[in-house]
């Protein structure tokens, strides 16, 4: 070994010593709590604080952060940068899962998947039997409830119809538009936009209402959720409750008010003013604490496992997850 | 004779202890970035992802995923491949054609490989959009390394072939394809080696049924990273098998033409 391997090699080793050392990870004197919510039907719950900006804590201000896609409020969790986010399920169980320290605060919406399309065919979802349905992107929830469906009804969705992959909602709205796809799935809000711009099509089936029927209950599959960070939710359990409370409110309001919501919507959450009207009733906003609905978490998640096990993290959370 | 033999030995073991060393450092920073990170999520360690490469080369998924992109490269390559020393050949031997040529191979040259994915998830299904994106960027690489080499040929040697009147095959044959052949092979080895990427970008992008870029793409939506930097093994591995087989095929290929 050579001189300069030699010196190379002690470089390394001193690199060990200080990546051992522990990094400082505690911020101290925190004033502000930050609330980071993805665009879309996910961060709907929240829209009125967004644009209220309720006191929360006397001494504590509240800053809201909007993000544009999953990957962006992963950093912001991962990061300890979100105090409480709001994110798909199997998402925020990904990440427990994974060690990033969050609870489950509440679950906010109840599935905004449909399947829509021009063919008026289709009533039931054994009429779908050697159709092309176009579902974007592949392996992602929509894709893997849509597989769940199609079983559940004594469909093979390899074999009894032909499943046609895009990697976006977008891509998919777009070509619906366009009417060079007959059947796709899609979520709210991109149902409407789609329903306004191409005025033949229809909602041909709905998620949420098979799921309760297959399952026998109430309630559909807990699509999005509130998470808070285990440290934070410790800190400050009064300026929890008086989120949650406002929160609850929020969520009744936006359900209510749908016509006022969607121009908040499109201000807040990059939802278009005209679609939002129509896309709101179709969100199945209902706020609800975790234990109230541990059965139905748990239902949906071990359905997602079942098709795909790192969809949710690889393992079903444990009862820690629930607070 | 003893003193070549002694290089020769020197020559083996620069060649194994350099790589083995540099794969040494690699994996040791990796682990030490691994550990001061301490998250999975963010950067796996190096035992990590071998493991998840090992049970993922146990499925019969990998296998049909694998080879869906090792189809299309192939495919997305010799076609490009051939069409690029096609038009090379054309544009290098004839002016005029050159002139017309020219200016869209510059234009194909300096647009963004995202243009031509974004373009092709517009026009085309899934599956034709790698080939397409391929296509765009590796013809133009091979058209002008052939290019390159017709302008390598010794003017002088052409001239006094035409005063000899030379059949234009035997010129084509004895000067233009010794000259042009080293360019012929170092405009596949780059052609190769921007295809897994641009294939897998393309993958990405497009989601086709079965394709490693669908898998990385699946993988990075569940937070798997262990699962993407294993397929990102999987296509440096692809890449440097293909690498190593062109050398290969090329130092047996050109032999003839090296004899004195």
């Amino acid at each position: 070994m050579s001189q300069k391997a030699l010196i190379l090699w002690t470089c390394c080793f001193l690199l060990i010593f200080s990546a051992l050392s522990p990094v400082s990870a505690v911020r101290p004197g925190e004033t502000v709590v930050k609330i980071m919510a993805l665009q879309g039907p996910t961060g709907l719950t929240l829209l009125k604080m967004i644009q209220d900006n309720p006191v929360l804590s006397p001494n504590i201000t509240t800053s809201y952060t909007i993000l544009k896609g999953p990957d962006q409020i992963i950093v912001k969790i991962v990061s300890g940068e979100a105090d409480i986010a709001a994110l798909p399920t199997n998402l925020a169980a990904i990440l427990y899962n994974k060690g990033i320290n969050i609870r489950l605060l509440a679950v906010t919406n109840w599935g905004v998947n449909y399947l829509i399309g021009r063919d008026r065919s289709i009533h039931t979802w054994t009429d779908l039997k050697g159709k092309e349905v176009a579902i974007a992107p592949p392996g992602a929830t929509p894709d893997l409830l849509f597989r769940f469906i199609l079983e559940s009804n004594g469909l093979d969705p390899e074999a009894d119809l032909k499943l046609v992959y895009y990697s976006t909602p977008v891509e998919l709205a777009h070509l619906m538009i366009a009417g060079r796809v007959e059947l796709g799935v899609l979520p709210e809000p991109w149902v409407s936009q789609v329903m306004l711009k191409e005025t033949t099509t229809e909602i041909l089936l709905d998620f949420q209402e098979e799921w309760k029927k297959i399952h026998n209950q109430n309630r559909s599959y807990p699509q999005s959720c509130l998470v808070v960070k285990t440290a934070f939710a410790q800190a400050y359990p009064e300026l929890i409750s008086a989120f949650l409370r406002e929160a609850a409110a929020s969520s009744a309001w936006v359900m209510q008010n749908p016509d006022q919501a969607g121009i908040l919507a499109e201000k807040h959450l990059s939802i278009q003013a005209t679609a939002g009207p129509l896309a709101i009733p179709r969100c199945n906003l209902d706020f609800l604490r975790p234990w109230e609905v541990k059965e139905e978490i748990e239902a949906f998640l071990h359905a997602l496992y079942k098709y795909n096990p790192d969809s949710i993290g690889a393992r079903i959370p444990d009862a820690n997850f629930y607070q | 004779m003893r003193t070549s033999t002694n290089k020769l030995a020197r020559k083996v073991q620069l060649m194994i202890s350099g790589p083995c060393e540099s794969w040494l450092l690699v994996f040791f920073l990796w682990k030490l970035a691994a550990l001061r990170i301490g998250k999975e999520l963010i950067l796996p360690a190096p035992e990590r992802v071998f493991a998840v490469l090992l049970n993922l080369v146990q499925t019969p998924e990998f296998w049909r995923h694998f080879f869906a992109t090792l189809r299309r490269g192939i495919v997305g390559f010799l076609f490009s491949y051939f069409a690029g020393v096609t038009f090379g050949l054309c544009a290098g031997l004839n002016s005029y054609f050159n002139q017309i040529f020219r200016p869209v191979l510059v234009t194909m040259r300096s647009t963004p490989s995202m243009s031509f994915i974004l373009l092709a998830l517009i026009w085309f299904k899934s599956d034709a959009v790698a080939i397409f994106v391929t296509f765009f960027v590796v013809f133009p690489l091979v058209t002008q390394n052939v290019l390159e080499g017709i302008n390598q040929v010794d003017p002088a040697l052409l001239e006094m072939a035409e005063i000899f009147r030379v059949k234009p095959g035997r010129i084509l044959w004895k000067l233009y394809l010794p000259a042009i052949l080293p360019f012929l092979v170092a405009g596949a080895a780059a052609g190769l080696g921007i295809t897994w990427k641009v294939m897998i970008a393309a993958e990405v992008m497009a989601v086709p049924r079965w394709g490693i870029g669908t898998r990385m793409d699946t993988a990075r939506i569940f937070l798997n990273t262990s699962e993407v930097f294993a397929w990102t093994a999987v296509v440096v591995s692809l890449g440097y098998l293909f690498d190593r087989a062109l050398a290969y095929i090329t130092k047996n290929l050109t032999l003839p033409w090296r004899k004195p």
